[in-house]
């Protein structure tokens, strides 16, 4: 299943934040949105999980979601968004209960084991350190069997250390699966080693400023200091601006 | 204090000082207790009450001997009066308690979910919070008659009002990442709500229970004050209009040991049902 972003726009009151946005994102490639803070990366991921509603334009599935998909359309979430009271095979059951299926444990196991957590599956959150508590939203988001998966910032609440060491289990798990993914970040590193396909948003009103592809395979991917470079040379009088700016509201 | 000197000396001695320790200053703020000194107040108190009564420094007409109250709490027990009291009056509380708990956590979650309960409830339950619930037993037994119904139903109002403002701060209160977590999995409204809203909302609802209970053993005395024959707050209307003090302080360990009894009970659930927090 391809997702197509077709003329996205939103506005929060007076305050333009999405001016436009139209994007291809192709089956089984990871797509890499970056941009400086307040530019809406996050806001066009809810979008397109459907979590919020632009005020133009249109979030559409071409083709339909692999069968046996319980729920397409699957966010990691930066804050890992666990039940605190739910230990990790719960956390993970949690989002499986709702369905009829007949064999939830062993689909627990299997995640658990795929995301190398299977000692851990009666532990509770709170035992769990940062990089540990985002393996187990990313096995709860694989329990689902996403056909795209949303990732929010989702290495941006961990320690330099944990974050590469889980942009590796990343790694590994896209070329073992070939998943779908848009990845929101504000870390140009994470986004030229795991994008295929990257998109600098502008800051407020968010527009694509430039879209860049990148063929190298992942497994074999540098530290890119070219591509970062570029990027960070679209970025960086935005990103001085948003960090001058004051809140409003 | 003495860190206090220990840093304004440090301050003075500086420039010729040799190397010393750095004086610790990182103590106290952290209320952690010991299980026994609860209890050993307790008999202190006691014994300081028994032994200036005996000596004369207390006069005898100020108070009972504690000994004298624990014989009469022994004769209760005994003549088997103490279970005539004591049953009729935890039934009605357990009773009470238990209607208005409920009544109070459901129309608490309702505030919390939906935007026009809110609107039309907050100001009730802002209005009815503040009457003190034992004006209205008049009231209570034209509605449901001078036995059981009416202190089961004044106990239940004095319940419910705490319960319900506990429980829809407990609601709002609860992590929205949570709320949209699930949603973005495609739960549903009931499942959001019993294993998202409710399970968060629990902290706030049992610190809530704690007021609640309190307060349903306050109206609980005065229920039976006004109307009963037996129960613990008949016990002790009859033993105070005689100024039996070894009988009406008999009656008011009772009353202490329920409340001592409820806060230990929801303090054992909530350990077991709030070991997920931090």
């Amino acid at each position: 299943m391809d997702l197509r972003i077709d003329g996205l726009s939103h506005a929060y009151g007076d305050t333009q934040v999405l001016d436009d946005v139209s994007l291809d994102i192709p089956a089984g490639r990871i797509v890499c949105v970056v941009g400086p803070s307040g530019c809406g990366k996050s806001t066009l991921l809810r979008m397109i999980g459907g979590l919020e509603r632009p005020s133009a334009g249109a979030v559409l599935q071409v083709g339909s979601p692999p069968p046996g998909s319980l729920n397409p359309l699957t966010f990691v979430f930066q804050d890992f968004a666990l039940l605190p009271w739910r230990s990790v095979a719960g956390n993970v059951s949690l989002v499986l209960e709702d369905h009829a299926i007949a064999d939830r444990a062993a689909r627990i196991a299997d995640v658990l084991a795929r995301t190398r957590l299977s000692d851990f599956a009666e532990a509770l959150p709170k035992q769990l350190s940062g990089g540990m508590k985002q393996r187990v939203a990313i096995a709860r988001a694989l329990a689902v069997d996403p056909a795209v998966m949303l990732m929010d910032e989702p290495l941006s609440a961990l320690d330099a250390q944990t974050r590469d060491l889980l942009m590796e289990d990343l790694i590994d798990l896209w070329q073992r699966e070939r998943f779908t993914a848009v990845y929101v970040t504000h870390n140009l590193a994470e986004a030229v080693r795991l994008g295929h396909r990257v998109v600098v948003l502008s800051r407020r009103p968010g527009r694509i400023r430039e879209v860049i592809e990148i063929d190298a395979p992942l497994g074999t991917r540098g530290a890119m200091d070219d591509v970062q470079a570029h990027l960070w040379g679209l970025m960086r009088d935005e990103a001085r601006a948003a960090d001058a700016e004051l809140m409003d509201g | 204090m003495a860190e206090a000197r220990a840093g304004s000396d440090m301050a003075r001695a500086a420039p010729q000082a040799g190397p010393r320790p750095v004086p610790f200053r990182g103590g106290g703020f952290m209320p952690i207790g010991n299980r026994w000194a609860g209890l050993v107040v307790f008999v202190l108190l006691i014994a300081f009450v028994e032994i200036g009564l005996r000596q004369g420094w207390i006069s005898r007409l100020t108070l009972p001997l504690p000994s004298e109250v624990l014989d009469t709490f022994r004769q209760l027990y005994v003549t088997g009066a103490l279970w005539d009291h004591l049953i009729p009056s935890v039934s009605r509380f357990l009773v009470g308690g238990a209607l208005g708990t409920l009544a109070g956590i459901g129309v608490g979650v309702l505030i919390g979910l939906f935007g026009l309960v809110r609107a039309g409830l907050v100001p009730l339950v802002a209005a009815i919070f503040p009457i003190p619930k034992i004006a209205l037993l008049p009231l209570f037994v034209i509605w449901f008659g001078i036995g059981e119904g009416s202190k089961y139903a004044l106990i239940a109002f004095g319940t419910f009002t705490p319960m319900v403002v506990a429980t829809y701060g407990a609601v709002d209160n609860v992590d929205r990442t949570l709320i949209r977590m699930g949603q973005s999995f495609g739960l549903s409204w009931a499942s959001i709500v019993c294993k998202i809203v409710l399970p968060g909302a629990m902290p706030g609802i049992l610190s809530g229970l704690r007021i609640g209970l309190a307060i349903a053993i306050i109206l609980l005395v005065a229920a039976e004050m006004l109307g009963a024959e037996y129960g613990i707050g008949a016990y002790i209307l009859e033993a105070g209009s005689l100024y039996d003090l070894e009988r009406l302080f008999a009656g008011v360990v009772i009353l202490s040991v329920l409340g001592v009894a409820t806060s230990s009970a929801i303090g054992w659930v909530e350990r077991r049902v709030l070991r997920w927090r931090v």
